[in-house]
Order: C-alpha cells, then sequence, then structure tokens
C-alpha cells in the first residue's frame, strides 16, 4: 500500500522517531524508504568547489551528512527494506517536499517538537502538510 | 485540556511510544468530504495488508438550524463500522474544543496506537483555525496522528461554491420573503 515512503532525516530525537516509524512502516508494506537529508549551503563547508552544486556538500571527507545517510540506509538495509538517500540542497521542509513529489510518494513520515511536556508541531511538520499531496504521519 | 494517557486493555506496553512496530489500533476521525474517503480507501488497504483494529469515527459541526443536537449518518462510507460523536455546541471554538476532545478521548476509548484524520479542514473549523485543530490533536495525546489529504481536484472551494449558491437561489425563490 505505501510503495514510497519518504523521512526526513536529521540530528534530533524527533527525526529518529520517525525513521523508526518509517522504517517500520515500509517494512510491513513493503516499499521503498526514501530518506532525506537537507543539507544548507550556507552551515556546509565547501569540499570540493569546482563541482556541481548538488554534489558540493557530500562524498567528499564523508561529512556529517553523509554519516547520517549512510547509518540510516545500513539500517535500513539490514532490516531488508529497498532505500535510496537524497541529500537536497534546501530547507528541511522543502527538500522533502521534493522527493516527496520526484518520487510520488504515498506516505511521509515527519517528527514533531516538544515543548514543556507537551508535544507541538514544529515549522517542519507544519509546512510538510502544508505542501505535500499525499499522506502526512507525525509521530 | 489534559494530556491524555493511554490505558491498554490488555495491559501491554504504550502502543504509542513504540515506533519499531507497524499499526494495530487505528481510530479513523473522519466525516463526509473526499479526504474521508481517502482516508477510508487507506485504512482498508492497511487492514488487508498488515492487518489492524479498525474505530470509524464520524465528526461534523451539524447544520446551522440543526445546532444543540446533532447526530449525522456516515452514509456510504463505512456504515457497519461507524461510531458517532456528537457535536452539539453553539460557537466555532466550542465545536473545535469537543471535537478535539472527542477525537482524542475516542482513541484512548479504543485503545488506538494512531489517529487517522480524514476531514476537510476548511468545512469543519474554517480555514483559518485549520492548523490550529490538527496541532490541539497532536497535543493532546502523544500518539501518531496520520492526516490524509483530499484528492485536489475536489477539494477547492471555488469548485463547491457555485453549486452551494445555485442551491440556495433556488430555495429561496419559492420564499415570500428574502434571504439575508
Amino acid at each position: 500500500m505505501f510503495r514510497s515512503v519518504v523521512v526526513g532525516a536529521a540530528d534530533s530525537e524527533g527525526a529518529e522517531r520517525a525513521f523508526r516509524r518509517a522504517l517500520a512502516l515500509t517494512q510491513a508494506t513493503g516499499g521503498t524508504l526514501h530518506i532525506v537529508a537537507a543539507i544548507d549551503g550556507k552551515k556546509e563547508p565547501k569540499r570540493a568547489p569546482w563541482l556541481p552544486e548538488e554534489f558540493r556538500y557530500t562524498g567528499f571527507g564523508a561529512g556529517a551528512t553523509d554519516w547520517l545517510l549512510m547509518r540510516l540506509a545500513k539500517e535500513a538495509s539490514d532490516a531488508q527494506v529497498d532505500v535510496a538517500t537524497h541529500p537536497v540542497l534546501d530547507d528541511p521542509a522543502g527538500a522533502i517536499a521534493r522527493v516527496a513529489a520526484d518520487e510520488g510518494a504515498d506516505l511521509v513520515v515527519v517528527g514533531s517538537g516538544s515543548a514543556h511536556g507537551a508535544r507541538r508541531l514544529a515549522h517542519v511538520p507544519k509546512a510538510v502538510m502544508d505542501h505535500v499531496g499525499c499522506a502526512v504521519l507525525v509521530v | 485540556m489534559t494530556k491524555q494517557t493511554l490505558t491498554d486493555p490488555n495491559g501491554s506496553a504504550d502502543h504509542g511510544t513504540d515506533e519499531t512496530r507497524p499499526f494495530g489500533r487505528m481510530l479513523v476521525a473522519i466525516d463526509e468530504s473526499p479526504a474521508a474517503v481517502g482516508a477510508v480507501h487507506l485504512v482498508a488497504e492497511w487492514v488487508e495488508g498488515p492487518g489492524a483494529d479498525v474505530r470509524f469515527l464520524q465528526v461534523s459541526e451539524g447544520h446551522r438550524q440543526e445546532r444543540g443536537g446533532v447526530e449525522t449518518e456516515l452514509g456510504a462510507v463505512a456504515p457497519q463500522q461507524a461510531h458517532h460523536l456528537m457535536v452539539s455546541a453553539s460557537t466555532l471554538g466550542a465545536r473545535n474544543r469537543q471535537l478535539v476532545r472527542g477525537i482524542a478521548d475516542a482513541a484512548a476509548d479504543f485503545g488506538a496506537d494512531v489517529i487517522v484524520l480524514g476531514f476537510d479542514r476548511p468545512r469543519l473549523a474554517g480555514h483559518r483555525l485549520a492548523p490550529s485543530l490538527r496541532e490541539q490533536i497532536m497535543r493532546l495525546t502523544d500518539l501518531p496522528v496520520l492526516v490524509v489529504p483530499s484528492p485536489k481536484p475536489d477539494t477547492k472551494r471555488h469548485h463547491r461554491l457555485p453549486d452551494l449558491h445555485r442551491h440556495e437561489e433556488r430555495a429561496d425563490s419559492d420564499r415570500p420573503y428574502a434571504h439575508v
């Protein structure tokens, strides 16, 4: 049923929770898990400035984004799940929406933040829900 | 509002915090909009695949003439599984709170491990309040919330409004007084 599931990768508790849930759902339904990492071009060092922009921040020197994607992809592969990784030069919500559209996603899984002990809907899940045309699971 | 604490009828661990297993008990809140049909189809596929216990909860703000007690029918969506939620307050804010509380309570009573929202938000809450409605539900419960969108071609307001206008004009033309 979920042939294409998109989840964002980030160094946060919400993103980790979203990945776990997306992995379990993809494993149960037999689809492909697309892991999206948004790259902030202003913060990331340009390791290979002679390359086209989309390749400047990955593949050389294994930066934080590379390691995160590799770790999550390996975890998905170990769970017998088809997985694809997408480093995208965009803000997190824009990156997720772009990959969801490109891959014809059936489901996008996003984590929610928390404030003062209560769950809150942070900017990224809000923006994702407003911009993607498929079902969105907030965990 | 106080946060809902889920209690598992079987006494097992809280489903809402276990991210490693797929959903087994789904509370589906729907109205009669295209989003509801999308939600029912999605849940039906899930039941056929991994399988789950499902409870449908119909939500409605009711018609203005019927405020004070309205229970709507689920129609052709899933009549066998419908559970009704009465929404009877007279103001939009009160109705919102009742909706949110009703959905969260129903999820807790059912022992759901996910809440599926399949309703047309502009119809239920007004466009400006739509984000706060789903956010209120997420604040009130720790359960994952699956938001199912309406199919895009059917949800544009400018496609529906002309039909409503024509209907009202026909009804008013028979009346001896002007409709204000």
